[in-house]
């Protein structure tokens, strides 16, 4: 069977780095191992017209992948699709899971949209593959809306999915368990992309835009339940891969397809060190140490033991990020971080002994936040002083709690799926005396208290890849203070000349 | 930091299901060790198991009542006198 995988046009209001999507490399890997035929298009780096694509590959199954700023890029891409032919379209990917607010049924409403795996989407994905798989062998030229026929009662067993049939009503099906053994699952499949085409995701060396930079995830999941984190759409249960899978993969991405940094995409890699010390142990026993790598998305202040963080630098952890959230006492425990700060103080300290460079995500606008904490924030962000601080504004994801507060008690002041960015520097809601201006006023703040002083100034100029990456880094500066109009403010302006 | 279980635990074991660390042990002999347990040398303190308990029986350790607070002592002693992780190969 031909499956094409698409990743939709981001269109942000920023510049941000390009990197393949890990989510649809895992599922042309599982596609390919079912023995079909892939392609991934990802319209971020294609330069190809979609028409042409679907022409010459002629796809027989299309899944497309979405988060919440990219959902209605995948409705437009499903209706460019359906134009051409009615095959079935599949969508996948967080925005989409969020079942407790309708999102997989707002999504299954759009007239172009058949069916949506929710969470994990391997499993579902195969177990619908292999049905269409049957059935276009005893009948190849089988539509969507004859697939989507209610008699025909094909896709009710699957967990995991929402779908509408051919009558127009919506089904949900009971949600599907976590994967539990991820080493079963195959390595990303890296060769359905256009590598040459990509950024790095985050730059961990001095390497150009363009170096060979590779993704991995070695765990899955995150137990802790954030108020504010999307990962609470997820299963609880924390799943990890063996030390052993990951070290084979690993030598794939060095060894096989030259990778010059790797990033690994793990949302809480820490949850049982030793696990990271034997895979630190096989890094270096198996001499892949040379290749630096990062932890993108933050490891847990309270589990990163200097012993452990010594370990990972030996083991050629280059940099790690800590999501640290605010410098307030209260507002800390508010959110159900289950940290504190001398915990986060001591990871620093720790993580900066052993010689490695510290990322710290701060966020601006919690519920609750007044002028007085946001301040604490940019004050314990300096006091930290890691390498790269990044500033969010507080944007309420449906499915977090922080989205149950501000709709019941606080007012969204975007409304369209497409604003729903964090770094763009616009405050997405008001709640009680914490207004727009103050947190945008804050937010700025933020970034000029943490990066204008003089150390700092002086530590960005002497850095190589500032200057190797001149031309990108003046184009984000200038976006990031020039940004593309958003679609809430576009429409607002159209409102107003009407 | 650790996370406790007291003794209006009913062995429910739905708190085991969801452990991502795997440190909830049932207690065996039943007659001897009543309750479940959670290993405070490997609990990550992310309150996971909490919602799970059907009783309320799981506390963060700083949160134990005082009435409950032989509690501490029993989770630790089953790992380090007791029969630990051995008592789920019985």
């Amino acid at each position: 069977m031909r499956v094409a995988l698409i990743n939709p046009r981001f269109r942000l209001p920023i510049d941000t780095r390009t990197t393949p999507h890990l989510g649809l490399a895992y599922l042309g890997a599982i596609s390919q191992r079912r023995g079909d035929e892939v392609r991934i298009f990802d319209m971020d780096v294609e330069d190809q017209p979609l028409g042409d694509f679907l022409k010459e590959f002629s796809p027989q199954l299309v899944g497309i992948t979405a988060n919440t700023p990219q959902v209605k890029q995948a409705w437009r891409t499903a209706a460019a699709i359906k134009q051409w032919k009615d095959i079935p379209i599949v969508l996948g990917g967080p925005h989409v899971s969020v079942a407790a607010e309708n999102l997989d049924f707002e999504s299954c409403e759009r007239p172009d949209v058949d069916m949506v795996v929710r969470g994990e989407g391997e499993e579902g994905w195969i177990e619908v593959s292999d049905i269409l798989d049957r059935c276009y062998q005893a009948k190849p030229d089988l539509t969507a809306r004859e697939l989507m026929d209610p008699r025909a009662g094909l896709w009710d067993k699957i967990l995991g999915i929402a779908y509408k049939t051919s009558d127009r009503q919506l089904h949900r099906t009971l949600d599907r368990p976590a994967i539990a053994d991820l080493d079963s699952l195959p390595w990303p499949a890296y060769d359905l992309f256009k590598m040459e085409r990509y950024t790095n995701l985050q730059p961990a060396t001095d390497a150009v835009d363009g170096s060979r930079s590779f993704s991995i995830l070695t765990s899955r999941g995150c137990p802790y339940r954030c108020t504010f984190c999307s990962q609470s759409i997820m299963p609880i249960k924390w799943r990890a891969r063996t030390p052993q899978n990951v070290i084979a993969e690993w030598r794939h991405l060095v060894e096989d397809l030259g990778a010059q940094e790797i990033g690994v995409l793990d949302d809480s890699a820490n949850i049982r060190m030793q696990r990271l010390q034997d895979l630190a142990d096989g890094l270096i026993e198996n001499k892949l140490n040379h290749v630096p790598w990062i932890f993108v998305n933050g490891i847990r202040a309270n589990l990163a033991t200097k012993e452990l963080m010594t370990k990972l630098k030996q083991a050629g952890l280059k940099r790690t990020a800590f999501g640290v959230e605010t410098g307030d006492e209260e507002i800390l425990a508010s959110i159900d971080k289950r940290v504190d700060h001398d915990t986060i103080r001591q990871a620093f300290k720790v993580c900066k002994s052993a010689g490695l460079e510290t990322i710290g995500f701060f966020i601006i606008g919690l519920p609750g936040e007044t002028r007085e904490t946001m301040q604490r924030t940019i004050d314990f962000a300096c006091e930290l002083d890691p390498l790269i601080a990044n500033f969010s504004m507080m944007t309420p994801y449906p499915g977090t709690k922080v989205y149950e507060i501000v709709k019941r008690q606080g007012s969204m002041l975007v409304h369209d799926w497409e604003d729903y960015v964090f770094f763009d520097g616009k405050a997405r809601y008001e709640m009680g005396e914490m207004t727009a201006e103050l947190v945008e006023t804050m937010w700025k703040k933020a970034y000029r208290q943490f990066y204008l002083r003089p150390h700092r100034v002086l530590k960005t100029i002497t850095r190589k890849d500032f200057w190797i990456n001149y031309r990108r880094t003046f184009r984000v500066a200038w976006r990031t203070i020039f940004p593309r109009k958003e679609k809430t403010e576009l429409k607002r302006a159209i409102e107003a000349a009407v | 930091m650790t996370h406790v279980i007291v003794d209006t635990c009913i062995r429910d074991g739905a708190c085991v299901e969801v452990c991502p660390v795997e440190c909830i042990v049932a207690g065996k002999p039943e007659d001897q060790w009543p309750w479940f347990y959670i290993d405070p040398d490997t609990c990550i303190d992310c309150g996971a198991c909490v919602p799970e308990c059907p009783v309320e029986a799981i506390f963060p350790e700083e949160d134990v009542a005082e009435e409950f607070n032989a509690a501490i002592a029993i989770n630790k002693a089953f790992f380090a006198e007791g029969p630990g992780y051995k008592a789920n190969e019985t």
